[in-house]
């Protein structure tokens, strides 16, 4: 459970947004441990691997929509529709801020929706306060004294 | 005693007077027999007058028969005293000359005193009479010999022989010599020739000699072989008229009728009617001397309508006051009363003949009218474009316009007389059906349904009918009534605007999502170059060189890659906006050309392409055709597998109107769950691969672009790929 406590899993195809994103994350919680996945195959075929596998589990997903091969909603409702796999919470992450895309993710059961913002200093902000949010969440949730 | 004697003769005288005043014995004595119709005719003119007498009229009629039985006046005289020794008789009445000439000879004897009046008398003249008979008037029958001569020389003036024929008697010799002296008068021309003592056959033979210029005037009866007279008289006339075309005149109405033309004729009626006067006067107590002789006897002009006939003599070139026998009976001579009945029921025909013609006139105007009315609406049903039928109710064919015949490509007596469902042009003929059976049944009056039909050229054709039923004044249904339109174009309209809103649709579906991702992947790059500016911001302050200069290149990389994205867009966008001049050219030119430009990356990566010599050419805008080929082949020497040479191998086939080019290479192949997907716009299966994500979504709008089609027949990964594609020919193939 120690082991994968920190985990954070980043499903992103450009790599430049992947590194900002963890450099984001990192700045506030140097230790996470931070796996990235560059398409929404890898992604689903991972997370298939650790359905039944609660140790393995990751304390948050950042989950790109535009994805090659599968979308990033594709993979969210891989995550939702999963009995086990569903707790894990998932921070949709976009560049675009259209109503449809929120609503949909939403619809497919995201636990938030960030708009990827230009400024990284936004972008360090709401990172922190959700990362904080959900994994201070999901203590709670594996540990519930 | 003498008054006694004195009553006594008065009252003899007054029953005497009595019985004379009431009682009158006549006798009439004729020359002839029964049935002599001359005779006959003077005795019924006779008794017709003095019948009108008040008096009661015992009439004795005696006839001395000298025609047929030799006559001996002693015999019949002492018969005669004999037989009317008790009879006293009041009057005497005298038929002919025989008849007078007994009455003169016995007059002492027998008839002292007696008047007697006389007719037919023609061998004496008036002083002759006077002498003989004292107490004697009456007739002296004048024969018209010139009169009658001059009517045959008028009505036929081409006559100029007069044959005259008689017996030779007594009789005739004074006719003769009466017509010989009357004849002086006539016309020297005229030639007079006389056959005195010809029998009958004899003159029959004569007759029928006679050429047209002649005429026969008899002026006497004729006898036999035997040297008898022919009885009856008119017996001779018609022997004669058979065997001869001449005409025959006389101057005796007895031979009218047995084929004499007329003249001027003897009327023995009216002799026999005027003795009858002169008998009744005497009778009612005129004496005979206060009554003179008429010697003109009444004699007329008479005619036989057959004879007129027969020589052609028109009825008004007749004297005036001609009588005519033998004419057509009118009905005014049979009865008045029938007459005006006639007349009547006549006028009331007439008029409702006049009323029936009137009505006729009308209605034959109506009917021109009808006709015309008919006529412009024939030719406006014709003119009209739009096809046009009238069916009865038996579902009958009775009527179609040009239009309707041209629909269907059949003659108009193919259509009519027949049913809807004899036609192999109706593909919805149940359809039809139905609704005529509603029409016909009054359910509907009127109906639009659309039917497809097969026309003239065998194409099927969409079509609008409108139907209507057609009722008479009674309002019973007798037919249907319909135009058909032609609906094929608008329906082809319709299902047009409807395909190219559909397209629109997917058109702008296309375009909203290809905004979409356009600005987000456009987007992608800025924030990346904002991120990692903020980055250096804090490298610069942090003076860290190695991390900037890391940072500077990611800037950097992210611009180039928003250039890339741009120029990409502005090509893909130019495909359809930037429209060159299709030109013909074959498929292996532009590969050749395309081995050429690209020889770089070919020679580099070692690179196989295999296409045919001569491919098929087609017509299209070069510069795409090549972008096509062009991106495949990148796109193959781009996804080699490792330390393997690429091979392409290009073939193509031709399916149905189309050729299909196939596209094969050894590459590292695609998954088939993204067959579809690695044609959508910025869809990279590989993060790690140079370029943009547009190259495969840009043939697919070249290929669409000539209504097209690209996919991909056969990949997995590791095993290469086959694109097979087709696209239209911008003109027909050559």
């Amino acid at each position: 459970m120690k082991t994968i406590q920190n985990e954070v899993i980043i499903i992103e195809d450009n790599d430049d947004h992947a590194e900002l994103i963890v450099r984001a994350l990192k700045n506030k919680q140097p230790h996470l441990n931070i796996s990235r996945l560059n398409d929404g195959e890898k992604a689903i075929d991972y997370l298939s691997s650790i359905e039944n596998n609660k140790s393995r589990y990751p304390r948050m997903i950042l989950l790109d929509l535009r994805l090659p091969k599968h979308d990033g909603i594709e993979v969210l409702s891989m995550i939702k529709n999963s009995k086990t796999l569903c707790i894990i919470p998932v921070i949709v992450f976009s560049s675009s801020d259209e109503h449809r895309d929120i609503l949909n993710a939403y619809n497919n059961h995201a636990n938030s929706y960030l708009v990827k913002p230009m400024d990284f200093n936004k972008l360090q902000y709401s990172i922190n306060e959700l990362s904080d949010y959900w994994l201070n969440l999901n203590i709670h949730l594996y540990n519930p004294l | 005693m003498k008054r006694i004697f004195l009553l006594c003769w008065l009252s003899l005288c007054l029953s005497s007077l009595f019985s004379a005043g009431k009682e009158r014995n006549v006798l009439i004595l004729s020359s002839y027999h029964e049935g002599y119709l001359w005779e006959d005719q003077i005795v019924q003119g006779m008794v017709s007058k003095i019948e009108e007498s008040s008096f009661d009229l015992k009439i004795y009629h005696e006839q001395l028969d000298v025609m047929r039985i030799p006559f001996d006046k002693e015999d019949f005289a002492d018969f005669f005293k004999k037989k009317y020794a008790s009879v006293y008789f009041d009057l005497i009445m005298t038929a002919d000359d025989a008849a007078y000439s007994f009455v003169k000879n016995y007059y002492d004897d027998m008839f002292l005193g007696k008047p007697v009046v006389f007719c037919g008398v023609n061998n004496y003249s008036e002083r002759e009479i006077q002498e003989n008979i004292m107490n004697a008037t009456g007739i002296n029958e004048k024969i018209n010999v010139l009169e009658t001569t001059q009517t045959l020389l008028k009505l036929l003036p081409d006559t100029k022989k007069i044959y005259v024929y008689g017996d030779g008697s007594q009789l005739y010799q004074i006719n003769k010599a009466i017509l010989i002296k009357d004849l002086e008068s006539v016309d020297k021309k005229i030639k007079i020739y006389f056959t005195d003592s010809f029998n009958i056959d004899q003159l029959c033979e004569h007759a029928k000699k006679l050429d047209k210029q002649s005429a026969i005037f008899i002026i006497s009866p004729l006898f036999d072989k035997y040297k008898k007279t022919i009885t009856p008289i008119q017996k001779a006339g018609e022997m004669i008229s058979k065997n001869t075309d001449v005409p025959i005149i006389s101057f005796w109405d007895f031979w009218l009728g047995s084929g004499i033309l007329g003249g001027k004729l003897v009327s023995s009626r009216a002799q026999g009617e005027k003795a009858g006067e002169i008998a009744f006067r005497i009778l009612n107590g005129e004496t005979t001397r206060t009554i003179p002789i008429v010697t003109e006897s009444p004699n007329e002009y008479m005619f036989d309508y057959h004879q007129l006939k027969k020589y052609n003599i028109s009825l008004r070139d007749l004297p005036k006051g001609s009588k005519i026998i033998n004419k057509p009976v009118y009905a005014y001579q049979i009865n008045r009363l029938w007459l005006w009945f006639f007349i009547m029921v006549f006028s009331v025909v007439l008029g409702s003949l006049i009323l029936v013609l009137f009505e006729i006139k009308k209605r034959i105007r109506l009917e021109v009218i009808n006709k015309e009315h008919i006529l412009f609406l024939k030719t406006f049903i014709e003119t009209i474009p739009i096809p046009v039928f009238y069916k009865d109710a038996e579902n009958r064919f009775k009527l179609c316009n040009l239009a309707f015949e041209n629909l269907l490509g059949i003659d108009k007596e193919k259509v009519i007389g027949h049913y809807s469902q004899d036609f192999q042009h109706y593909k919805d003929t149940e359809k039809h059906l139905c609704y005529d059976q509603k029409l016909i049944e009054g359910e509907l009056d009127a109906v639009n349904y659309e039917a497809l039909i097969i026309d003239a050229h065998g194409f099927e054709k969409n079509i609008l009918v409108s139907k209507a039923s057609v009722s008479d004044l009674d309002k019973h249904i007798t037919g249907i009534i319909g135009a058909v339109q032609d609906v094929t174009e608008i329906k082809r309209q319709e299902k047009l605007i409807k395909h190219q809103m559909q397209e629109l649709k997917i058109k702008n579906n296309e375009m909203e999502s290809f905004i979409y991702t356009v600005s987000h992947d456009l987007k992608s790059p800025l924030i990346t170059i904002k991120g990692f500016m903020n980055f250096i911001e804090r490298d610069y302050a942090n003076n860290d060189p190695e991390q900037f200069a890391g940072d500077c290149k990611k800037v950097m990389g992210a611009a180039e890659k928003m250039q890339y994205l741009l120029e990409d867009l502005l090509q893909l966008s130019r495909i359809g906006r930037v429209v060159r001049e299709p030109e013909e050219f074959r498929m292996d030119e532009v590969l050749n050309e395309l081995e050429n430009s690209l020889a770089g990356i070919i020679n580099n990566s070692n690179a196989t392409l295999d296409y045919p010599n001569a491919m098929p050419a087609i017509y299209a805008d070069k510069n795409r055709i090549r972008e096509v080929w062009q991106n495949l082949i990148e796109n193959s020497i781009k996804y080699r597998k490792e330390k393997v040479s690429p091979y392409i191998k290009i073939s193509y086939e031709k399916k149905e109107n189309n050729i299909i080019y196939s596209y094969k290479d050894n590459g590292i192949g695609i998954d088939p769950k993204y067959h579809e997907k690695i044609f959508d716009l910025f869809e990279k299966l590989n993060q790690n691969t140079p370029g943009t994500g547009i190259g495969l979504a840009r043939v697919k709008k070249i290929v669409e672009l000539y209504q097209g089609k690209i996919w991909v027949e056969q990949s997995a990964l590791n095993q290469g790929t086959v694109f097979k594609f087709f696209f239209r020919s911008q003109r027909g193939k050559k």
